[in-house]
């Protein structure tokens, strides 16, 4: 498996680069108070970050979920569909099919390798967060490590996220309508982010909600279960 | 009687309503090199990856190296090197990265001999593949795909969309690079020239149908032109067992028949012509014939 991952990740070793100070300026965009990204960028090449530290957001704060959930979904979503369609594109599919390993683990390797690529630009962003926002005299309050999980979750979702468009870009459907029908399975798992940001009342049974919320933590296994299961009688079962 | 390697039993291919590949049965022994041709469109590459289980047959069954394509196993796959159509490579990674890439999963790659034939063809192996002309290009994916010794080779059109000169030296250096001993070659082509330096049996697909499978030398004897000659202002209908093609020129009509044989000459100044003569047709134009769309036929 690992010389495809090393394969994968070579190949797009640029495209992560470009990713990651996209990400960066979105993230930026979002900490100046949703302010101009030009004049972010301006102020970044000038040094003057710091100096706007009191009207900074931050994701682990949970003050600009919208920013990093989008940018989570576009990152996992890009390098799914890429990784699928640049070996369309070469004409290398009956390449990697015809190596002496089988089809399904050669398609594993590329989900993991999608993965990780994933992993390898949101979690330097995610740690830069946090380590700004335990900056001592940054953050006028406690920390707590809930205050993390709007960050994890999103962050998790857009895993979820990129095992259905993987899916979706590598299965043939006659009909749009239909190729992209996998991403419904990633529509659990963000009722669930939902329902993890909630305040704990939420939870209470006495609001009645806990139902709701409990039968979507239940799809969320169900729904990565099938997307896993759906990617492996693809790989064995599509033509190339 | 040496072992098949490549066995195809009905092989049958819908694309739609389309049927791309018709019935198809061949067999393949050990150490033969097969000519596989036909024109563009006539389902060479559809039956190639049907071969190796790319793709599904709607009917029919097909083995390589007596294991059904359908679940070839990473042990057969090993054993099969395959050139597919266009010399698709990782254009992102330099030659040396992609032989290392490949060499991980093949355990006979022959290091020496792939470094030989990149000093053959004079290739730097730290070039990236993206950089490399189309010609180079080919070179390289040969010399990749043969690096693993494969005893079986399947080269899907690997001349396609070389220039002349470029396609002459790659076929000199598939000549000189295949004959090793008992190794099975399948090469799909729609250049017969080129197949016919390589060749020693070949099978012909038309729209779809195995039309010929036969030895190279059985193919020339049994597919001839012969030149008829009618008196002045006639042009008699001519009506032939194994008639595949006519062309009239005045009273001249130059015939191309199949399944050849000394009667039909005979067959022929029973219909009036004054003078029949064989000819020696070269296999291009042979092929061509054999080939040529069933409209442009008598």
């Amino acid at each position: 498996m690992w010389p495809i991952i090393k394969k994968e990740i070579r190949e797009n070793a640029r495209y992560l680069l470009g990713a990651f100070v996209i990400f960066l300026l979105i993230l930026d965009f979002g900490a100046f108070d949703r302010g101009w990204v030009l004049l972010g960028i301006a102020m970044l090449l000038n040094g003057q970050h710091a100096s706007w530290q009191n009207t900074t957001y931050y994701v682990a704060a949970g003050g600009m979920e919208g920013s990093w959930n989008s940018a989570c979904l576009l990152l996992a979503g890009a390098i799914a569909w890429g990784q699928v369609y640049q070996e369309r594109r070469r004409k290398t599919w009956p390449l990697l099919v015809h190596l002496p390993i089988p089809r399904s683990r050669m398609v594993f390797a590329k989900v993991l390798a999608g993965l990780l690529m994933y992993f390898i630009v949101c979690l330097p962003l995610a740690l830069l967060d946090i380590a700004r926002l335990n900056t001592p005299g940054v953050w006028p309050g406690p920390i707590y490590v809930s205050m993390f999980f709007p960050m994890l979750t999103y962050f998790l979702a857009g895993a979820m996220f990129y095992l259905t468009v993987f899916l979706s870009a590598f299965r043939w459907a006659r009909w749009y309508a239909t190729k992209w029908l996998p991403l419904m399975a990633a529509i659990p798992v963000y009722i669930v982010c939902e329902c993890l940001n909630r305040p704990f009342s939420f939870w209470e049974v006495s609001t009645g909600t806990p139902y709701m919320s409990l039968t979507v933590v239940v799809l969320t296994p169900l729904s990565l279960v099938f997307v896993i299961w759906a990617i492996r009688e693809q790989a064995r079962t599509r033509e190339y | 009687m040496s072992e098949v390697v490549i066995q195809a039993e009905g092989l049958t291919r819908y694309f739609g309503r389309k049927k791309a590949v018709d019935s198809l049965s061949l067999s393949v022994r050990r150490g033969c090199v097969y000519g596989f041709l036909g024109r563009n469109g006539s389902g060479k590459t559809t039956t190639i990856r049907m071969l190796l289980g790319m793709l599904h047959s709607t009917r029919g069954r097909s083995a390589l190296l007596g294991c059904d394509s359908e679940s070839l196993t990473p042990e057969v796959k090993a054993r099969v090197g395959y050139l597919s159509e266009g010399h698709p490579l990782f254009t992102g990674m330099r030659i040396d990265e992609h032989a290392d890439f490949l060499r991980n999963y093949y355990p006979t790659w022959d290091r020496p001999w792939f470094d030989a034939a990149l000093a053959r063809f004079r290739l730097d192996r730290k070039r990236r593949i993206g950089t490399l002309s189309r010609g180079e290009r080919a070179q390289v994916a040969l010399a990749l795909c043969l690096a693993p010794q494969p005893e079986l080779l399947i080269l899907d059109d690997p001349a396609m969309g070389l220039d002349p000169v470029v396609r002459r030296d790659f076929l000199e250096s598939i000549v000189e690079m295949i004959q090793q001993e008992g190794r099975t070659i399948f090469y799909s082509s729609h250049i017969l020239g080129d197949v016919e330096r390589v060749a020693d049996r070949i099978g012909i697909i038309e729209e779809g149908v195995l039309r010929a499978d036969c030895g190279l030398d059985t193919f020339k004897e049994n597919v001839r032109r012969v030149r008829c000659r009618f008196r002045d202002g006639q042009r008699p209908e001519i009506s032939v067992p194994g008639l595949l093609r006519v062309r009239w020129l005045e009273s001249e009509a130059t015939l191309t028949l199949a399944s050849y044989e000394e009667s039909r000459l005979d067959q022929l100044r029973e219909l009036g012509a004054e003078e029949v003569e064989p000819l020696d047709a070269g296999l291009e134009d042979l092929f061509i014939d054999y080939t040529a769309p069933l409209s442009g036929r008598k």
